[in-house]
């Protein structure tokens, strides 16, 4: 039996799977037969210390292209990457913007753990002798960040294997849950496997190759990896921030009575940067919709508010407001953002993340309070038409103020005083939605027996901008 | 013991670091990719601080004078290449300030001794057409054009190298946070002359008031580990003296480091706290003294020590 044994000294493992560009961000795992093999060829090659070796090496080497593919045994890894952009050739001091943006995939993994794996065959000593130096001289194994130290396995093999061909246990149960990955081996019809293995790269390009000729994809069966427990990062759950300020600026500012559409757009944008990187990822805490849908726990999830500034008319503030707390990555995106692009504007409103915390925890008078007097900064959109029951009005607009207020969790409001303003030129439905099918909206004063904290946004389109209460000023 | 043992293949350190003031510091990233953060199988959140690639240019940077475009005195006698303007002898870079080092466009386009750079180049390299590579003629050659080249690294990609020969880095290092936490501020940039932007006054211009978010992390750990590839660095078939002199090149560099300000960025300004030899067992890097003073009495013939001239053609030359 011919084992190997590499472990990653820097925690980390690059290797492009064959025929995918780099920028797909796969990783080969485990190593491919071909690579490792190749690995052992170019130290031999390039290694003027193994010359005299090279005889026995190239019978090693050829005994394990021609053997039956290995088996191996893989340390727990975690899928990675992280993004850069790299020079071009052409990149000089005078010429910097010639980079590329390249996603470097990785697997992280223990530095002290190794990938093992096994050939079931037998090597004569001074073969074994010549492999073993040949490991030695293996300073990274994929792209060259992957700095491995590889060794001739002295130990067996384990019980119990992570990753076989999969015809070999095609009727196994125990392998009935395995992944199935192709890698890439040397063919087993050829007649010169060095030249397989020692191909030349710009040869492949030059002839259009996607993959080495003389070699073939087979198909390995590989265990799920062990879930390991997620360590905890505290015994008690961080305070997650549950609002944050942006400013607006630009001598574009829409007007407070688009706050609606601004709402969407802050939506829409913080979306797609929580998705970045991922595919169809989306933020419950952002989107306001788990698996099933829209989601109905009350009003948890982000409110996208807009205040105006000093003119109170144009929007010099923007608050996402979640009561559940934001997380990392809402967070993330949150301070990322730069700028909103809005229909028809010349430029795009620049953003930026100014405050960040628990509403209880920040100084947001005008928006948080507290206060026992609260007036309309935006209309309330009403959802439910007022109707007659036993002789009298009910499910009117101040019936609806005060069951949102209930459903929010604030008291009961010792008066509800519905206040003249023109509110109709606020924005009431979704962008591209038909004024005619627009609700109606009123604006009110809110007076409380005692002081209550905000945010307050209620009704119809809350969660964009619409029914917006801000403390009265004394 | 300055010397690593002779079966030793690999030099690995581990550093960790701490921020000099406070405990937040700014990792590598782009504004419009992020922060690049990571995990390991079962592992609380990591982040990278520094990539490999950033390191090599550190490392490069401890023996390199940027005011006077000039290796610092230790390295005075390893030879390099200056390129220079045809018209009126101008610094233009070198191979120890270019990217590509030894196979820069800039060195590949000069005239060197007479001849076209590539032509030139192909020759020290013996590189001949539909010919296997003679490595060891080619790491010789290196180690006469610019030894630091076998340490960080020389890729010959452009058409007219036959073989485009590849030396991969010797030295690699990487600084990575462990058990990390975003830690989100901000500001605002204050114009107190005037309040309201006017046409051709705007933020652009510097004008005006503007906010800006800032994104820094805490960690649990940051530590920056290290490789030295000594099987690579004997692998180069070149005699003891040389071999030892990269070595100790190696460590060098990574000392000088390590004992200097270790200031990546305006807020991201760290130190060392613990120094860890991870392999081989009982090896300690040595101090700085000792390896300067190793290194000035390696005795090392080089056929042209020092500055080598390159001239760039003239017509070439972009005003800057």
């Amino acid at each position: 039996m011919v084992g190997l044994a590499i472990s990653f000294d820097l925690g980390r493992y690059h290797a492009t799977s064959w025929g995918a560009h780099v920028n797909e961000a796969t990783v080969e795992w485990p190593p491919s037969p071909w690579r490792l093999l190749r690995a052992l060829y170019a130290a031999g090659r390039a290694n003027i210390r193994l010359e005299q070796r090279w005889p026995d090496l190239q019978r090693a080497l050829v005994a394990l292209a021609r053997a039956r593919p290995p088996t191996f045994d893989l340390p727990p890894t975690a899928a990675a990457h992280t993004r850069h952009y790299m020079p071009l050739a052409s990149y000089s001091p005078t010429k910097r913007g010639a980079t590329s943006l390249v996603i470097d995939a990785f697997r992280a993994l223990d530095p002290t753990s190794e990938v093992r794996a096994w050939w079931d065959i037998d090597l004569d000593d001074a073969a074994r002798d010549a492999l073993t130096a040949a490991a030695e001289a293996v300073g990274y194994l994929g792209r060259s960040e992957s700095i491995c130290t590889m060794r001739l396995a002295t130990e067996g093999p384990g019980k119990q294997r992570s990753a076989v061909v999969a015809d070999e246990v095609a009727d196994d149960p125990a392998w009935a849950d395995a992944e199935l990955v192709d890698l890439l081996v040397v063919a087993d019809d050829v007649d010169d496997p060095l030249a397989v293995i020692g191909t030349s790269v710009s040869e492949m390009r030059r002839r259009r190759m996607l993959v080495p000729a003389g070699t073939r994809r087979l198909t390995y069966a590989v265990r799920s990896e062990r879930k390991q427990p997620h360590r905890r990062e505290s015994s008690v759950p961080a305070a997650r921030p549950t609002i944050a300020h942006l400013r607006v600026v630009g001598s574009g500012r829409p007007a407070i009575t688009d706050a609606v559409t601004v709402g969407h757009l802050l939506r829409a944008a913080l979306q797609r940067r929580f998705d970045a990187g991922a595919i169809g990822a989306q933020s419950p805490v952002l989107s306001g919709h788990d698996e099933t849908g829209p989601r109905r726990d009350q009003h948890a999830h982000a409110h996208y508010l807009a205040a105006p500034g000093p003119d109170h008319r144009h929007i010099d503030h923007l608050f996402i407001w979640a009561p559940e707390g934001l997380g990392r990555r809402e967070v993330s995106a949150i301070a990322g953002l730069r700028e909103l692009r809005m229909r028809d504007a010349p430029e795009p409103l620049r953003v930026a993340l100014v405050a960040l915390g628990r509403v209880e925890d920040l100084s947001l008078p005008r928006l948080a309070g507290p206060s026992t007097t609260w007036s309309s900064l935006t209309p309330v959109a009403l959802t439910r038409h007022a109707k007659r029951r036993g002789g009298r009005i009910v499910d009117g607009a101040a019936d609806q103020i005060v069951r949102e207020l209930a459903l929010r969790g604030f008291p009961a409001p010792d008066r509800v005083e519905l206040v003249r303003g023109s509110w109709m030129r606020f924005q009431a439905t979704r962008p591209g939605g038909s004024r005619r099918r627009a609700p109606t909206v009123v604006g009110a004063r809110l007076q409380f027996a005692e002081s209550v904290s905000g945010p307050v946004a209620l009704g119809g389109l809350s969660h964009f901008g619409l029914g917006i209460f801000v403390p009265e000023e004394p | 013991m300055i010397d690593a043992p002779h079966d030793a293949t690999r030099l690995v350190v581990d550093a960790r670091l701490r921020p000099v003031i406070g405990s937040t510091f700014q990792p590598t990233g782009f504004a419009n990719l992020g922060a690049a953060e990571f995990r390991r199988p079962g592992g609380p959140p990591s982040l990278l601080v520094e990539s490999v690639q950033s390191m090599a240019n550190h490392l490069e940077a401890v023996g390199f004078d940027e005011a006077s475009r000039r290796p610092i005195g230790l390295l005075e006698r390893l030879p390099w290449i200056v390129v220079t303007a045809a018209d009126g002898g101008e610094h233009l870079t070198s191979s120890r300030e270019e990217p590509h080092r030894l196979a820069s466009a800039y060195v590949r386009d000069a005239e060197i001794d007479g001849k076209g750079g590539l032509v030139w180049l192909v020759e020290r390299l013996g590189l001949r057409p539909r010919a296997p590579l003679d490595w060891r003629t080619i790491y010789a050659a290196v180690f006469q054009l610019d030894p630091l080249c076998l340490l960080h690294g020389v890729f010959f990609s452009a058409p007219g190298f036959h073989g485009n020969p590849k030396v991969r880095r010797a030295l690699t290092a990487v600084i990575e946070a462990h058990d990390v936490a975003p830690v989100v501020s901000g500001g605002l940039k204050r114009d107190d002359v005037q309040f309201t932007s006017a046409k051709g006054q705007g933020a652009e211009e510097g004008y005006g008031f503007v906010p800006f978010p800032r994104t820094e992390y805490s960690a649990n750990e940051i530590v920056l580990s290290a490789a030295v590839d000594l099987a690579q660095i004997r692998g180069y078939g070149l005699d003891p003296h040389a071999t030892r002199m990269l070595a100790l090149l190696a460590m060098w560099e990574l000392r000088a480091l390590l004992d200097g300000p270790l200031r990546l960025r305006t807020a991201c300004d760290l130190e060392v706290e613990r120094l860890t030899v991870r392999r081989p067992d009982g090896f300690e890097l040595p101090a700085l003294d000792v390896l300067e003073e190793a290194i000035a009495s390696t005795q090392v013939a080089f056929d042209e020590p020092g500055r080598r001239a390159a001239t760039w053609p003239a017509a070439k030359v972009a005003s800057v």
